[in-house]
This record gives C-alpha cells, structure tokens and sequence, in this order.
C-alpha cells in the first residue's frame, strides 16, 4: 500500500522530533485496528493516510498479522522507516470503526493534521472504547443462552449453556493473564467445555448434550480468523490471507482435539 | 415448570429472534458500538434465517450455508456504504451463527470413538461448510471491491 502527498503540505522544517512523531503515531494507528481484530489492508491503509495527512511525501506501510512497518518520504527524499511487533490480540469492534473513521477524516482533510491532536484522539479512543470486563464476561455467557435456543433446544438446554459458557469465560478471563497464543487457548476451550459436558451428564434432567455443546462452543469458533482471511485474500494479502486462514485451521484443530479429552477422563470409549 | 422441558418453536419468526439475540449479544462481546450491534444482530438473524429456511424447504446444506453467508456479506458492505463503518465490524458477528464450530468438535469425536464412517460425513460437511461460507463472502468482497473501483475512477475524472 503506497500513497503520495499532496505536494504543498510536505514537512518543510525538518526537526529529528518530527520524524519520531510521524512514525510512530502511523504506527500506533495502524496496530491498533490490527491488535483489534481488523483486517491489514485497513490497517496498511490507516498508516498510509496517517503518515501522509502529518506531512509526509510518500508512504508505505506492509502489514501482516504479527507486524506493523511504516516507511515514509520527506520533502527531501530521504527514507525513515520503523517497525512494530504486534502481540497483543482482541476483538474491539468499536476501536475499529473509531480508529477507521479517523483516518478517514485525516484523507479527506486538506491542510497538515498536528501530531499531538492526532495521538490525543487516539489515546482517547484506547481508553474511552471499553466496556466492563463483568460485562463482557456475562455478555459471552450470554451468548451460549441464545444460540441455544437458535439450535431448536429447550430452556433447559439454555440455562445449561449460560452455566457452561460462564465457567468457561471465567477460566479463559483467568488465562488472559499469561498471553497464550490462540491455538492453546482453543486446545483449553475444547477441553473444558467437553469435561463439563460429560460433568453435567450427572445430572438427572432431560436435555440435549449436542446443542449445549454447540452453543457454548460458539464462543470460540475461529469465524473472525476465517472472516479476515478471505477479506484479506481478496484484498491481495496474499501473505496474511494465508497466515490468517492458517490460524483458523489451528483453532480449528485446538478445538476437536481439546474435545476429546472429555471422554477420555470420564472413559467413554470404553 | 412444564415451560421448562417443552419442546422450542421452531417457526422461522423464532429461528430469526433467537439468532439475532444472539447476535446482538456476541456483539456486545466483541465490544461494538450500540448501533452497531442493532445491525450486526439483524444481519445475524438474517442470514440464520435464510439458512433455516432453505434447509426446511428441502435444499441441501452447503447452498444453505452459502446464500446465508452470501447475504450477510452482501448486507454488511451496503450497510457499510450507507453508515460508513468498516463492513468487518457488521461480518464479523453476523456471520458467526453459521460458523460450524459444533461439527469440527463432533468429528473429532467420532473418530476417537471408532466410528469413522460417521467422522468422516461430518468432517466432509464441516469443510464444505467452511468452503460454502467462504466463498460467499469472498463473492461479496470481490463486488465490493470491483464497485468501489470503479466508483473511486469515476470520481477522479469528475
């Protein structure tokens, strides 16, 4: 993703201090629509529009899953280039769509954007854009409720799954804290949901263990991986497309094999 | 409490409601904005809606999973065009009640169980599953993308 200035605003009085900015604000724009769940090419995009609306005179920006690198221009030709490993990773839909309506109004704008005003709306975005962690929590185990009922199952099956799915939100909010990567997460996920399930098989009620199963593991189901790989296949990532499909596959392969150890405790292949 | 073991509705009015609670819900999950979440459920309901509806009249399963997958894609670059929000952020939960997350569990399994005749069905339905709603929204993408082409050529010239 390359993108040229308009030529009346390239930086004119250059200062080491500028060029710092420059660079590192494209770049906390850009990771943060990737560390939030968003597609490269918006975040290549986002950079681009960044580094140009701060007076840069052409900029490039290659983005793939792990990292951000941001290359510019200034009005002497010369080169100032950085990078940025990205390891953090969730899912802020809000940050996204805030962090893109900005660099939308940054290409429209005509004049030179100040730095500080830009990383101000940022810094706001990134604090501003959160809802409660009890919320979000209640908000997943909810979830299971619903798409318990969405597969034909009874309120039975939905009480059952809100249970589920808020032990399993619990242990995965526990997990957070030492930063697995999503592939031992979902290996975790498959494998509580299914020692619960063969757990609450104790119980003497009549309800579906197919559809609370398939509702609480709805949670975790890698449809964000798959969404952003064809996205970014489309788009011509060639290279995050591939590494992005390749996540879902392995949370994929987390969740079946973690699914087998339910039975294995409890002997149901005997 | 006979509410309690009675058997659900299943008229497509129910499928649509309960799917796009859901939806609405998973989208609180993924921290979106309020209004957002409004579109993403009903995106969500939709395409369930759609895929409930082909399944009971009689088609088969991948269509099913590839025209629900096909119009929530298609819906969320419009919505995207009308609100001027990344598309992703209506997808990215709209397409999560067709994600088929219970049958890669259940192959998995049935192939430690022994039974692999059964693996293997549901393994073969998973993939193509994954395959239908992909190319659904890698359908959409390529529209959108042509649209937005040709409309960005356009304003250059004018």
């Amino acid at each position: 993703m390359e993108k040229k200035g308009d030529a009346n605003l390239f930086i004119t009085n250059e200062s080491r201090l500028e060029h710092k900015e420059v660079l590192a604000i494209s770049i906390r724009s850009a990771s943060m629509i990737l560390e939030n769940g968003g597609e490269t090419y918006r975040a290549e995009e986002t950079a681009t529009h960044t580094a140009i609306s701060l007076g840069a005179k052409t900029a490039t920006a290659f983005v793939t899953p792990t990292v951000v690198q941001v290359s510019y221009t200034d009005s002497k030709d010369s080169f100032h280039t950085a990078f940025r490993r990205v390891t953090r990773r969730e899912v802020n839909l809000k940050k996204i769509s805030r962090v893109n309506e900005l660099s939308r109004r940054l290409a429209q704008r005509k004049s030179l954007a100040k730095p500080g005003q830009i990383d101000f709306v940022l810094s706001k975005i990134d604090t501003n854009a959160e809802y409660p962690s009890w919320f979000i929590i209640l908000m997943g185990a909810l979830s299971g409720f619903f798409f318990s009922f969405m597969f034909g199952g009874r309120l039975i099956d939905a009480v059952l799954s809100l249970c589920m799915g808020l032990g399993l939100r619990l242990f995965l909010k526990a997990l957070e804290k030492i930063q697995l990567n999503s592939f031992i997460i979902s290996l975790f996920s498959g494998a509580i949901v299914s020692i619960f399930v063969e757990l609450i098989d104790f119980i003497p009620l009549a309800f579906t263990q197919e559809i609370i199963l398939t509702a609480t593991l709805m949670q975790v189901v890698p449809g964000l991986a798959l969404v952003n790989a064809i996205r970014d296949l489309i788009a011509g990532d060639l290279l995050s497309g591939n590494a992005r499909l390749v996540e879902a596959v392995m949370i994929a392969i987390g969740l079946s094999v973690g699914a087998v150890s339910g039975p294995l405790l409890f002997g149901g292949f005997l | 409490m006979s509410l309690f073991f009675q058997s659900q509705n299943t008229s497509l009015l129910w499928n649509f409601f309960s799917a796009f609670m859901a939806t609405g819900v998973f989208a609180l999950f993924f921290n979106a904005n309020k209004y957002d979440v409004l579109w993403g459920a009903l995106l969500g309901g939709i395409g369930w809606t759609i895929y409930k509806w082909i399944l009971l009249s009689g088609g088969s399963i991948l269509y099913a999973y590839f025209l629900g997958a096909f119009f929530v894609a298609f819906l969320s670059e419009v919505l995207a065009i009308i609100i001027k929000n990344p598309a992703t952020v209506f997808l990215i939960p709209g397409i999560l009640p067709l994600v088929p997350g219970g049958g890669m569990f259940f192959t998995m399994r049935a192939f430690v169980s022994g039974s692999v005749e059964t693996a293997l069905e549901l393994g073969y339905t998973t993939l193509g599953a994954a395959g239908a709603i992909a190319l659904g929204i890698a359908i959409v993408s390529v529209i959108a993308r042509v649209y937005g082409k040709i409309r960005y050529s356009f304003s250059k010239k004018a």
